[in-house]
């Protein structure tokens, strides 16, 4: 108990220079922090603005455009690997080195959507893509969605998956210049909407249908503007209104490889097929490049800071120590260990470093609250992101680096007598 | 009591390592004072460090009242030095920004633990020492002879056996000076062991010996 004065006694002691600590430590988490949140906005506007949707190890598969090889209104052939049919599906599945495929169909039929939010009911044309289940289903909110998604049968709900780019342009293009409220993910998930299959606000097919579907996900895999479907559902309606081989054509296929080295092997065989070939190597290259470097320069500048912020506490702590230290002495004298006195100081820098890691972050949050409500960058919503874990790291770091920077301190701390001769 | 067996001390000074204290024994009764003396630079200071635990001695050794001081365990020394010895300097040492009573009961704080005997026993400390109506107030507004009072009552406050004083007299006037040492007159009275390091004849004549340090060795008298 009386020690615990004597600790508190020292928290007191030098509180001015205490104070220059506290506000170094306060300075450098609210810089370093300020950083993180710089580099993770700048890391999330990279990935939205010119990231791809297309997974590690995954190649991503299109038909070539027909008119290419036309004369006039003849077209003598049709270019190789203009139509991504189902044989074709199947032989990209007998590749050496492919884990899994999936197909994206289009829906070739006019559709229709109605949305009742807010009490008020939208009615918009709609462009639908169909994929298998095993595609998106970690986007499937739950074991319902996905049972409908494996399983949908006429007459039942429609799952449908937004992928986020639609849910960004609806809030930012729709949304914002509309007066209307934004919607989130959270908001959407188990709406249910009206889908017309065979109507749309120029055509109208004999035996449209309607069906309630239900939004059950979002996906990043597609970065469409399109609603995304079980391919169950889109066979079927193609099949219905369309007939011919429309329920057996794709307009892509995404390719799993096993491991990176078979992506440009598999790359090159299908590109020879005639088709046009999208990987993660391939493409975005001077996008990462850029990001690299940007992250690179960010974390340096976050090591001057904390070098810069070490020096200084060290320097700090130094002075605070080597002030008191007449009084360090005549503790020892009368009887304190040099243990206890080392501890003390720790615990005292300890302390500030915690309180000033808590305070920067209290500030930071502040101010990056206040720079988020006033600045806007169209189409790229500016986020306060410091995981939790992050957070706790920093505080840890904030908190030993003050103890660590009182070790030179200790160090030369002299603990001689108080006699002289 | 204090008993010094043997103590030997050297320290490298430009390269030459020097004796500072060459096998010194030195005995202090309770109920004794003893003044040590000699030059500067003599090695009075390392022989109170090492009396006091804070400088370990390359040969020999130190115990008060039957207790060893030296310790390769600093918390033992430190432990040893605040239970059985009360130390009195010519700066008096207080801590000016705390009061007297808080100066007081320091050595009690390091200790961990003040019990009611303890604080009952200061407070006598206070009231025979004459100092009792100042224990409210700062240490740095007193007079000289009134700090060295509370340093006096906060060396005496974990009744140690041993007094250790530097030059305790040295900064005050004549009529103080005789004062605090009609005080270590009454403290011998008591029983207390005391060695006061001092360079003032006129208190030679209060103590009971005189030892004088000279090329690490002590000699008795002057």
């Amino acid at each position: 108990m009386q020690k615990l004065i004597l600790l508190l006694k020292e928290l007191k002691g030098n509180f001015f220079i205490s104070l220059i600590v506290l506000f170094a430590i306060v300075i450098s988490v609210f810089s370093v922090g300020g950083f993180l949140v710089v580099q993770d906005n700048f890391n999330r506007y990279i990935r939205d603005r010119f990231g791809r949707t297309i997974p590690a190890d995954t190649i991503r598969v299109s038909p070539k455009v027909p008119s290419t090889v036309s004369l006039l209104p003849f077209a003598f052939r049709k270019p190789k690997g203009s139509v991504l049919g189902e044989d074709t599906l199947m032989s990209f599945g007998e590749m050496q080195g492919v884990r899994r495929f999936y197909g994206v169909m289009s829906c070739q039929v006019p559709m229709q959507l109605i949305i009742s939010i807010f009490g008020l009911s939208y009615r918009t044309d709609l462009v639908c893509l169909g994929v298998p289940y095993g595609f998106l289903a970690k986007d499937l909110k739950n074991e319902e969605y996905a049972g409908l998604w494996r399983n949908w049968k006429p007459g039942q709900k429609v799952p449908a998956v937004l992928p986020r780019m639609l849910l960004d342009s609806y809030n930012n293009s729709m949304a914002e210049p509309n007066g209307l409220p934004r919607i989130t993910e959270d908001f959407a998930i188990g709406r249910e909407v009206q889908i017309l299959f065979g109507v749309s606000s120029i055509k109208r097919l004999a035996g449209f249908q309607g069906e309630t579907g239900v939004v059950g996900g979002f996906t990043e895999k597609l970065n469409a503007l399109a609603l995304v479907l079980p391919l169950s559902t889109v066979k079927y309606y193609n099949k219905l209104f369309k007939g011919g081989t429309s329920d057996r054509e794709y307009i892509a296929a995404y390719i799993e490889t096993s491991d990176h080295t078979a992506v440009r092997r598999i790359s090159e065989s299908v590109r020879r097929m005639g088709y046009v070939v999208e990987s993660d190597v391939a493409l975005g290259q001077e996008i990462q490049d850029l990001r690299n470097n940007v992250n690179v320069v960010i974390q340096a500048l976050m090591a001057i800071i904390l070098a810069l912020s070490s020096i200084g506490i060290a320097f700090s702590t130094v002075i605070a120590t080597l002030d008191r230290v007449d009084y360090y002495r005549l503790l020892r004298v009368l009887g304190a260990s040099k243990l206890f006195i080392t501890v003390s100081l720790l615990v005292k820098y300890a302390l500030y470093g915690f309180v000033g890691s808590v305070l920067g972050f209290f500030l930071l949050d502040w101010s990056a609250g206040q720079v988020i409500k006033s600045m806007k960058i169209p189409g790229f919503e500016l986020h306060l992101l410091i995981p939790g874990g992050l957070r706790q790291t920093v505080i840890l770091v904030g908190t030993l680096l003050p103890m660590v920077a009182t070790i030179p301190a200790v160090i030369r701390l002299n603990f001689r007598g108080l006699t002289s001769d | 009591m204090l008993i010094v067996e043997n103590v030997s001390r050297s320290f490298r000074i430009a390269g030459i390592r020097k004796a500072i204290l060459d096998s010194v024994n030195l005995h202090v009764r309770p109920g004794e004072i003893v003044s040590l003396t000699g030059k500067s630079g003599c090695g009075k200071s390392t022989l109170l460090n090492i009396i006091s635990g804070l400088v370990r001695p390359e040969r020999g050794g130190v115990s008060v009242d039957g207790k060893r001081m030296n310790y390769w365990f600093d918390f033992l020394s430190a432990r040893a030095r605040n239970r059985h010895m009360g130390f009195v300097f010519q700066t008096f040492r207080l801590l000016s920004d705390e009061t007297v009573w808080q100066n007081i009961l320091l050595p009690l704080r390091i200790q961990g633990w003040i019990s009611k005997k303890d604080r009952d026993y200061a407070r006598t400390l206070l009231k025979d020492l004459e100092i009792e109506d100042h224990a409210k107030m700062k240490a740095g507004l007193l007079s000289g002879g009134q700090k060295q009072r509370v340093a006096l009552a906060r060396a005496l406050v974990t009744r140690p056996g041993l007094i250790l004083a530097d030059e305790p007299t040295a900064n005050l006037d004549k009529a103080t000076a005789v004062e605090i040492y009609q005080l270590l007159g009454k403290l011998k009275d008591e029983g207390k062991a005391i060695l006061v390091v001092t360079h003032q004849d006129y208190m030679f004549e209060h103590s009971d010996r005189v030892v004088v340090l000279e090329n690490g060795k002590l000699r008795e008298g002057l």
